[in-house]
């Protein structure tokens, strides 16, 4: 089972998942705007996206993590838009029968989205400003691809 | 005999800041294909872009600079993606 939304809106409060015997392992993610962009103080980051590409690419994303990790339950929401300093940006639910396969899949997949899922980051400023935000100084170890 | 064709760009993040413009109509003879478009790109946003790196995504899916552009279709410039 796969779930993958992009959200102008808040993300909603965390569910319990129904009971499931199958399940030894439940990792929730979740990515949060720091205070900061490259040492510029910031009150909020601005999602911007490729309509119709952001979301296929990060339901075809999700799919192929199941199916490499053989994962029976993903889940991942992203926002786009302005999200406000300190709210969650992404969240990632991933269970599986152990814990080992998650946190491997969990990892595989973000990796995956920060290279891949046409989403890019605009600081915003106090007096309302928007700014390109720098390119990762980690792109390397991160394995971006620059194209 | 090579006819005119017509695609839509658009641009995202540094690109779209750098070229001003969040998506723009470049014409282009009938056997063009991405490489082409990005030249046109390059030509066209010139210092400004220079140092952008940048992938080609055609009709929504990425696709390799070798690729046949035609009549109507929409390639994006994707600068490194910065989601999460």
């Amino acid at each position: 089972m796969v779930h993958t939304k992009l959200s102008d809106q808040p993300l909603p409060a965390l569910m319990e998942a129904a009971a499931n015997g199958d399940w030894g392992s439940e990792i929730i993610f979740h990515g949060r705007v720091r205070g900061a962009e490259k040492d510029e103080e910031i009150v909020a980051l601005f999602y911007e996206h490729y309509e119709g590409m952001a979301q296929s690419e990060l339901a075809a994303l999700a799919q192929e993590t199941a199916e490499r990790f053989d994962i029976p339950s993903l889940s991942c929401l992203h926002r786009i838009g302005e999200v406000p300093v300190g709210e969650s940006s992404v969240r990632v639910v991933m269970r599986s029968p152990h814990r080992a396969e998650g946190l491997e899949a969990l990892a595989w997949f973000i990796r995956q989205l920060k290279q891949r899922v046409p989403i890019w980051k605009w600081g915003v400023r106090a007096n309302g400003e928007r700014f390109p935000s720098p390119h990762c100084e980690g792109c390397d170890r991160h394995e971006h691809d620059l194209g | 005999m090579s006819t005119a064709i017509h695609v839509k760009v658009r641009c995202f993040s540094h690109l779209r800041y750098a070229m001003g413009t969040s998506e723009f109509e470049l014409e282009l003879t009938s056997a063009s294909t991405l490489a082409d478009v990005a030249q046109q790109v390059r030509k066209l946003g010139g210092s400004a872009v220079d140092e952008l790196p940048f992938r080609l995504a055609l009709n929504q899916v990425f696709a390799s600079s070798t690729t046949a552009v035609a009549d109507g279709d929409e390639v994006a410039l994707i600068p490194p993606v910065q989601g999460g």
